[in-house]
C-alpha cells in the first residue's frame, strides 16, 4: 500500500459526504415547496426520515472516515512492520507514533478524533466535538508521518 | 454543416476558452507562489466531461515551509458554476474549491460557504498558508 492511496480513500469519504450533503439538502428544499414529493418516490419514506438523515450526515461520515484510517494503520502494522497482533486502536496509534516519531502534538490530536469515535460508539454521543474536517486534518496530518510505500 | 458538427465546434470552442481560464489561473499561481519563494512543480491531468470529451489540463504542485498545495482542475461543467479548480492543502486535505462565476473566481468553503475574498496574490498567499494549517 502507498501513503497517497491512504490519502486518497481519505478525499473518497470527504467528497462523497459533501455530494451526499448536497444532494439530501437539495431534496429537503425541494420538498419545502411540494410537500408530496418525498411519497412520490418512495412509498413510505417520509420528509423527518431526510431530516434526520441530514442530521446524522456527518457522523455517518465521520464513522467511515475513521475505519479508513483504522484500515490503514492496521494494513501498514501488518505488511510495513510485520506484526501478527491486531492490538486495540489506542495502543496501534502510539506504536506506530513511537516508531515513525510522531510530534506529539499531531498524536494528541489524532488520539481526539479516536476518543470522539469511541465516545460515539460505545457511549452513543450524537454530536461531534469535532467537524468532519477537522478529524479528516487530524487524521491525514497523522498518515503523513507513515512512509511514501510499505 | 450538419447540427453536430455544430455542436462539436461549440464545445470545442469551450473547452478551448475553458483551457485558456486554467492556463491564466495556474500562470497566476505559479508568479505568486515564486514571489514567496515556494517551489513550483507544473504537471498534467487527463479530464474527461460528458459533452467536453477528454482533454489534458495543467495541475500545479506548490511547496510551502510545512506542507503544500496542489491545484487540481476539476472540469467546467459543475453544478452551480462555469468550471471549478481545487486547492488542496497537504497533509490536512483542507480544501477550496474556486469556481468561476461571473467570469470571476470565487472561493467556495467544503462547507459550501463563499469567502467573498477578492482573487488576488495576497489572497492567495494567506489562504495557501491556512490550508496548511499554518499557524
Amino acid at each position: 500500500m502507498t501513503r497517497q492511496e491512504a490519502f486518497s480513500a481519505l478525499i473518497s469519504v470527504r467528497d462523497e459526504f459533501e455530494a451526499t450533503k448536497f444532494a439530501v439538502g437539495h431534496v429537503l428544499r425541494l420538498s419545502d415547496r411540494d410537500p408530496s414529493l418525498v411519497g412520490q418516490y418512495v412509498t413510505g419514506l417520509s420528509r423527518s426520515d431526510l431530516q434526520t438523515c441530514q442530521r446524522n450526515l456527518e457522523a455517518t461520515y465521520f464513522l467511515r472516515l475513521f475505519a479508513v484510517f483504522e484500515g490503514t494503520l492496521r494494513n501498514y502494522s501488518k505488511f510495513g512492520r510485520k506484526r501478527l497482533k491486531e492490538p486495540p486502536m489506542e495502543r496501534l496509534m502510539d506504536s506506530i507514533g513511537r516508531y515513525r516519531h510522531i510530534s506529539p502534538q499531531h498524536m494528541h490530536n489524532a488520539h481526539a478524533v479516536r476518543i470522539l469515535r469511541n465516545d460515539m460508539i460505545h457511549e452513543h454521543q450524537q454530536e461531534l466535538r469535532l467537524t468532519f474536517h477537522d478529524c479528516k486534518s487530524h487524521l491525514a496530518t497523522y498518515i503523513s508521518w507513515l512512509p511514501p510505500l510499505w | 454543416m450538419t447540427l453536430q458538427s455544430d455542436d462539436t465546434q461549440h464545445w470545442q470552442q469551450q473547452r478551448d476558452q475553458w483551457l485558456g481560464w486554467l492556463d491564466q489561473l495556474v500562470s497566476d499561481i505559479a508568479a505568486w507562489s515564486e514571489h514567496q519563494g515556494w517551489g513550483v512543480n507544473r504537471d498534467q491531468k487527463t479530464v474527461t466531461e460528458p459533452l467536453l470529451g477528454t482533454y489534458s489540463a495543467p495541475v500545479l504542485h506548490i511547496q510551502i515551509p510545512g506542507g503544500g498545495i496542489q491545484v487540481n482542475p476539476i472540469g467546467l461543467h459543475m453544478i452551480g458554476a462555469e468550471g471549478r479548480v481545487d486547492l488542496e492543502g497537504w497533509p490536512t486535505l483542507n480544501r477550496v474549491k474556486l469556481v468561476r462565476w461571473q467570469g470571476q473566481w470565487q472561493i467556495v468553503t467544503d462547507s459550501n460557504v463563499p469567502l467573498r475574498l477578492p482573487w488576488c496574490e495576497q489572497t492567495f498567499v494567506q489562504l495557501a498558508q491556512d490550508l496548511i494549517g499554518m499557524p
